[in-house]
């Protein structure tokens, strides 16, 4: 509003500034030629653009990998603000095509609430879409203003093409008389209802050849985005009622299990081929879910420690070469029914030097649970115990309580995971 | 300035208030249309953001295919020193998310804009929903759970995984109650916002 009201204003208030001769000094010269500059093309439409889609764009810092892997609709997001900061400056610096450009500019600040953050939560959107009708509504007094005119409007005359004449040299006449306008400085001479029909209407029609590639980018954005858009048109809901129930897409995915062979994939190699690294929902007996399927542990620092954990069903299966980005590691392996954490339980792990801890105060694992660590210190009926690799446990019972436990490098599956109050932070 | 309006290939302007109302109006209806399509979830829309913190809770999440591992992202605030902008954070990914009530609480240059949506009976799904946190809570369980897995080998969702030997988290299911997570980062390929609401001032 504000600056359509400069815009439109400023060429009264400061009418005997611009016409009179030129100021003195270096400062104001150049404030002349800035005011000269602003009042020769859709300024404040273009300035609203151009902060419309850097608000879009600064919105929307999203870290690169997780762009890239959202891929086609992530870059859209990108892509539709990308366009519009250009239109935005092709309003400035190249405004005899300023119809074209400021109706792509509404239309881009719209799809921008599909594509980019609710069009930069809104804001942006607002700026392009006021930004671009401002640019829209601009009108030169040295040209009659483009074509199109509202029905109640009385017939138009045609629309010049002088940008088209500065490269092809156009007719001398109609040159003088655009440049007498603006020397002269009548901004607010007219409504456009004295000028002469202009002759060169022809060049319309390859004038718009120029903006066919902003055209079509944003064409392409737009499509590019049409799948998720297209997709959420129609089966939105199936997902939903899926996610309530178990969904059958998850039970197939789990089904496939792997053949419980040792000595599959040695290495840990980021697979894809895995048909997903959850354990089974229907294992067999001392299935080594993790060994088999590939995934290697973690290298990192971890730990998982509770003030007391109750096991039932345990069995202490040897030890085991598992892979990891390291190499493979010998690692003790439990299997048991049913683990149960409280009294404090917490799991770290080192991430550059910090550590994420996640505690709860009670955890319970069921279903077919197989750990593998590197060492466990805790007391047992009263007496310390230190099983490792060096040290196995011998002599365990089935069922059995331990206190203060703190288990170091795990690496765990579980067909249930149960918490209550679980937290994580980054300490 | 003679020689500045020799190049400038228009004469000085002006706006025209009907023709602003010609391109204006419909607009405006365009974007409620946008609007009012989103709030009925008919609408799918994509979102990314980071750079600030912001909050995001929620009554319930119900989440197909979840990763966490920690990453090392970049903030306005700084963390570690000597990286004045690097932060430690756990990537929270979820292949196809339900949410019931999620409110989002984020800080736009002094202005908190909150964003509600799923209050009603539809849920808010997302796809591809990665959310940067450094602290999380709620009540969470998980089916088919591997704990210390590295974070290179996570499959469940595709294309996201960690660093090789980092530690990490894998489940083909979870629904976490009374989430609230304190975030820096959030994508989603789409979201679609039933009962959509935004207004600024407030909290969730």
């Amino acid at each position: 509003m504000f600056g359509s009201n400069l815009s439109n204003r400023s060429g009264a208030a400061d009418e005997d500034g611009a016409a009179g001769p030129p100021p003195d000094g270096p400062l104001s010269r150049a404030r002349y030629a800035f005011r000269h500059w602003r009042r020769t093309r859709p300024f404040w439409g273009g300035l609203l653009v151009v902060l419309g889609a850097a608000e879009i764009l600064v919105s929307e810092h999203a870290p690169l990998p997780v762009v890239i892997h959202i891929g086609l609709q992530g870059l859209a997001g990108y892509l539709i603000p990308a366009i519009l900061l250009l239109i935005g400056l092709l309003l400035w610096f190249n405004p005899v095509q300023r119809t074209f450009y400021s109706l792509l500019a509404v239309v881009l600040a719209l799809g921008s609430w599909i594509t980019s953050n609710l069009g930069g939560f809104f804001v942006g959107m607002l700026l392009g879409v006021v930004g671009g009708s401002l640019a829209f509504a601009w009108t030169s007094s040295g040209d009659p203003g483009p074509a199109w005119r509202p029905p109640w409007h009385k017939p138009a005359p045609k629309e010049p093409s002088e940008g088209l004449d500065l490269i092809l040299g156009g007719p001398h006449d109609d040159a003088d008389a655009a440049g007498d306008e603006t020397d002269e400085d009548q901004p607010l001479a007219d409504d456009a209802a004295g000028d002469p029909p202009n002759p060169r209407s022809q060049s319309v029609g390859s004038m718009r050849v120029l903006p066919a590639g902003p055209l079509s980018l944003a064409l392409l954005a737009v499509a590019l985005h049409q799948g998720p858009l297209a997709s959420a048109l129609a089966p939105a809901r199936p997902p939903v009622a899926s996610a309530a129930s178990p969904s059958p897409k998850l039970r197939s995915s789990a089904k496939p299990k792997p053949s419980p062979t040792r000595t599959a994939t040695p290495r840990p190699t980021p697979g894809r081929s895995r048909s997903g690294s959850a354990p089974g929902p229907t294992p067999s007996r001392h299935v080594p879910h993790l060994v088999a399927r590939g995934p290697g542990a973690a290298t990192a620092v971890s730990s998982l420690s509770a003030g007391l954990v109750s096991v039932t069903g345990l069995s202490f299966d040897g030890i085991a070469k598992v892979p990891t980005a390291a190499g493979g590691v010998q690692m003790l392996k439990f299997s048991m029914s049913s683990m149960a954490f409280s009294d404090g339980s917490v799991l770290t792990y080192a991430v550059a030097g910090r550590s994420v801890a996640t505690s709860a105060a009670s955890i319970d694992l069921s279903g077919d649970i197989v750990l593998y660590t590197t060492m466990i210190t805790g007391e047992l009926n009263g007496k310390k115990v230190i099983y490792s690799v060096k040290h196995p446990p011998t002599g365990l019972s089935a069922d059995m309580t331990l206190t203060d436990v703190v288990a170091d490098q795990p690496y765990a599956s579980a067909d249930s995971f149960v918490s209550s109050g679980l937290k994580i932070t980054v300490a | 300035m003679a020689s500045s309006t020799d190049k400038v290939p228009t004469g000085q302007g002006r706006v025209h208030w009907r023709r602003f109302a010609v391109v204006i109006v419909p607009a405006i209806l365009a974007a409620f249309t946008l609007v009012i399509l989103t709030a009925q979830s008919v609408l799918a829309v994509s979102f990314s953001i980071s750079g600030t913190p912001f909050t995001v809770t929620a009554s319930e999440l119900k989440g197909q295919g979840f990763e966490q591992f920690g990453v090392l992202d970049t903030s306005v605030i700084p963390d570690l020193p000597g990286n004045t902008n690097q932060i430690v954070l756990t990537a929270n990914a979820i292949r196809y998310a339900t949410i019931t009530d999620l409110c989002q609480s984020l800080t736009l240059g002094g202005l908190t804009l909150i964003i509600t949506a799923g209050y009603g009976s539809t849920p808010v799904t997302a796809t591809d929903l990665v959310v940067d946190a450094d602290q999380f809570s709620g009540n969470a369980s998980f089916t088919h759970m591997n704990i210390g897995q590295d974070a290179s080998t996570l499959t469940q969702v595709p294309g996201i995984r960690g660093p090789a030997g980092d530690f990490a988290l894998g489940a083909s299911t979870v629904t976490i109650s009374n989430l609230r997570q304190h975030a820096y980062a959030t994508t989603a390929g789409t979201f679609t916002l039933p009962g959509f609401d935004l207004h600024f001032g407030g909290s969730c």
